[in-house]
């Protein structure tokens, strides 16, 4: 018997293959962090930019390699440093003597996959530059406004235990990364696993393109046809609500972080093979999407609070929409 | 990660203690402190489910022994008598209804909220208000919503046996020569306020028209109904409430053989369960006896002071005795309630018969595709089976210990409870992966709903051969 049917989930046929092969390539260069790699091309599909937080030596660069090599993009990498300046990211109009004109030479941005190395080693003037490429997808010099290639990805790295020389990045710079992830130590034998592996020579310089940036063009439209119940939508919505309202946060995640958290759970629908999100979706992208968007107040700073562990707590306290379970009947 | 405390069965929201406001409604009826009695047992029956199953009976003998207070007042005096049972099955009828009302908004269906309303309008006062905003709080969000409870076939049988037998006794009693009907209309009420007090206020101190009340003990001042009723010509078969007294009787009788067969210590809630039955059944009895009495005018000598104190005014009787403002005009009610009960059984009757006769093995298939409809789920047009088998799988789960957290998703559930017991494993994924598309995923085709249903009865059979769930005092 079939019921009327309303909503029909994306008519889409999800292909895992392009999500297999690109894991599976990332894979050779970095062991054993499945999960993050695949939070990180959930980020590409979503259509947004990756900061990857943590300590020297852990991955973060490779990963961002392995990702853009995979992906067929074009690749630039930038070494973040306190004397950058904007130009050197975005671009500068040079004058030509021969012409009398100014000609503009575009900046490292203009790329398919931009690693912004130790971000946060730069001046915040320099940091703002990227805000609107981010954003925005272009870049205004002297008065002219240049689109940047599609797809265009920022993937910028940061080290949270070094303060000399660093600059924090602000509020509205934390907002244009979808996602914020932590690679984090391999396990024993993960390390055991990746010296063996990479006695001799490192799989980077072997890594080829597995796809192509029409494919992931295409994988990412397909990502936002992926249907999200509006129930489901709810329980997002109440959890970013829910962020603005923790007593340790003075400024919660906004309608912005809602769109990201919604796009990650959608790409992580897809990565998945199904063509709806469940909130399992939503509670495996949300420390990711989430945390870094949130202020913390300075008394739970000052106790060492992570603002991830914020995010955990509200996922263990907001229930999922699922059917309950009737009262017992003794 | 999950911790204990996130696993373990939460109570209900504050919000569904809102129910508990629900018999407010009636506090125009009923002395203040059986409204708070009802209140208590509502709100018992939100935190423990189990004394739920008495709200309807428990809501029946609080009611009786409020009005009951109300006896030494009316003792000698037979227009308060019959007065008192025309209150008592008054506000008899809207504990029913107001407990039909409670499971149906628990049921989340905000319509049931006309019943207090309705009931409040009869005698309003400042309760009302809050009743509904009770009820209104009360009303569970889609997911909180319990899933509709198939009773034991033990059980159906017996209920549809009473109400096949209620048929043939409602018809005999309606083909029975109606009692020939007293002079003018009757007014079932309490007595009027004594002079110079607040007109709203329930009237503390003696008895009304006899003064036989007990002045002398001021603890137990019988209660003085504050509204008058005008119950007109009665319409109502009085052996229709003696039958029904009657039937109420059996079936109190009947529910200690019901428990008995599942072999079970009785709950306190069932004692409240036999105790309101008993008192409802024997009081719908009395009331009914009143009634007849007072209607055919053949009990001058239990009934001289009604026939005296109509019409007179300055006793304390009938309308014109007291207020007139107060005198609440329900000569329509009986006769309506004639019909409808009338109209209910008989609907009830026929439902039971249709029942019978679909469930009937066909005589032109073999013996063996008889038996199918009878496993067959009922139609669920409102829930999707697959929802309705998680949940009822669910329900098995948490009834053996193992809960899923309000946070925890189904797939975290599942994978859980399948490391746990590892024979759980295989039909909690194959439930889950039949759930989550109907739940999140738009789909509401029933193409794997048999596969999850067998999933479910898997389960729920599975079940008792694993170890018990621990609890807090395990070590």
């Amino acid at each position: 018997m079939t019921q009327t049917l309303t909503p029909t989930p994306s008519a889409h046929a999800p292909t895992p293959d392009f999500a297999r092969a690109v894991l599976e390539n990332v894979a050779r260069v970095l062991v054993g962090k499945e999960d993050v790699t695949r939070l990180a091309l959930a980020g590409i599909l979503a259509g947004g930019h990756v900061l990857l937080e943590d300590a020297p030596g852990t991955g973060k660069t490779m990963l961002a390699r392995a990702l853009a090599v995979s992906l067929g993009l074009d690749f630039q990498r930038v070494q973040f440093t306190p004397d950058l300046l904007p130009g050197d990211v975005t671009g500068v109009s040079v004058f030509r003597p021969q012409s009398g004109t100014f000609e503009f030479v575009p900046g490292p941005v203009f790329t398919g996959v931009l690693l912004a190395d130790e971000i946060n080693r730069a001046t915040p003037r320099t940091q703002s530059a990227l805000l609107e490429a981010m954003g925005e997808g272009q870049v205004t010099e002297s008065g002219v406004t240049r689109p940047l290639p599609a797809p265009f990805v920022v993937i910028a790295t940061q080290n949270p235990i070094e303060n000399e020389g660093t600059y924090r990045l602000p509020e509205a710079q934390l907002d244009r990364f979808l996602l914020r992830l932590s690679v984090g130590y391999p396990t024993h034998e993960e390390e055991v696993r990746m010296l063996a592996r990479l006695q001799t020579q490192h799989p980077i310089a072997t890594l080829g393109a597995v796809t192509t940036p029409a494919a992931l063009l295409d994988a990412q439209a397909q990502v936002r046809a992926v249907f999200v119940a509006p129930e489901v939508q709810a329980y997002l919505a109440r959890l970013s609500a829910r962020t603005r309202t923790h007593p340790s946060v003075t400024l919660g995640a906004g309608p912005r972080a809602s769109l990201a958290l919604q796009g990650v759970a959608q790409a992580l629908a897809w990565l998945a093979g199904r063509p709806f999100v469940t909130p399992d979706d939503v509670q495996a992208a949300a420390p990711g999407v989430l945390a870094h968007r949130l202020s913390l107040r300075i008394e739970a700073r000052l106790q060492g609070v992570p603002d991830h562990a914020i995010v955990t707590e509200l996922l263990k306290a907001e229930p999922v929409p699922a059917e309950l379970a009737a009262p017992p009947v003794r | 990660m999950l911790t204990a405390a996130s696993v373990r069965a939460s109570a209900p929201p504050w919000t569904a203690f809102g129910l508990a406001l629900l018999p407010l409604c009636l506090a125009g009826l009923l002395p203040l402190w059986t409204a708070a009695g009802l209140c208590g047992l509502f709100a018992l029956g939100v935190r423990w489910p189990a004394w739920a199953q008495a709200r309807v009976l428990g809501t029946q003998l609080l009611i009786g022994l409020g009005l009951l207070s109300g006896l030494p007042g009316s003792l000698g005096d037979g227009a308060a008598l019959v007065r008192l049972a025309g209150l008592y099955l008054l506000a008899s009828l809207g504990g029913f209804a107001l407990s039909a009302a409670a499971h149906a908004l628990e049921d989340g269906r905000r319509r049931a909220l006309l019943v207090p309303l309705a009931l409040g309008l009869i005698a309003p006062q400042v309760g009302v208000p809050l009743a509904l905003l009770g009820g209104a709080l009360a009303r569970p969000g889609p997911d909180a919503r319990r899933a509709p409870l198939t009773p034991p076939e033990h059980t159906r049988r017996w209920w549809g046996a009473l109400a096949l037998a209620a048929l043939p006794l409602l018809l005999l009693a309606l083909l029975l020569p109606a009692p020939t009907a007293g002079p003018g209309s009757r007014n079932v009420a309490g007595p009027a306020p004594v002079s110079g007090a607040a007109p709203d206020a329930p009237t503390p101190g003696p008895g009304p028209s006899s003064g036989t009340g007990p002045a002398g003990a001021p603890l137990l001042q019988p209660f003085q109904p504050p509204v008058t009723l005008n119950l007109g010509q009665s319409g109502l078969p009085v052996e229709l409430m003696l039958l029904g007294g009657l039937l109420l009787a059996g079936a109190a009788l009947g529910v200690p053989a019901l428990r008995r067969t599942r072999g079970q210590p009785p709950h306190p809630a069932e004692w409240l369960i036999v105790a309101g039955l008993l008192l409802t059944g024997l009081l719908w009895v009395v009331a009914a006896v009143l009634l007849y009495l007072g209607d055919s005018g053949g009990s001058a000598a239990l009934l001289p002071a009604a026939r005296e104190t109509q019409g007179r005014p300055g006793t304390g009787g009938g309308p014109a005795s007291g207020d007139a403002a107060r005198v609440i005009d329900l000569s329509w009610l009986l006769p309506t309630l004639v019909w409808a009960t009338l109209a209910l059984v008989l609907a009830l009757a026929g439902a039971l018969l249709w029942l019978r006769r679909q469930g009937a093995p066909d005589p032109d298939l073999p013996a063996d595709l008889t038996q199918a409809p009878a496993d067959a789920p009922a139609p669920q047009a409102a829930t999707h089976r697959v929802r309705e088998a998680y949940r009822a799988a669910q329900t098995a789960l948490s009834a053996a210990g193992w809960p899923r957290a309000a946070a925890e998703t189904p797939a975290a559930y599942a994978a859980r409870l399948g490391a746990l017991h590892p024979p759980l494993a295989a039909p909690l994924a194959t439930l889950t992966a039949a759930y989550e598309p109907v739940r999140y995923g738009g789909r509401l085709t029933d193409e794997d709903a048999a596969q999850a249903e067998q999933a479910a009865d898997l389960l729920t059979r599975t079940l008792p051969t694993l170890p018990p769930a621990p609890t807090e005092d395990t070590p």
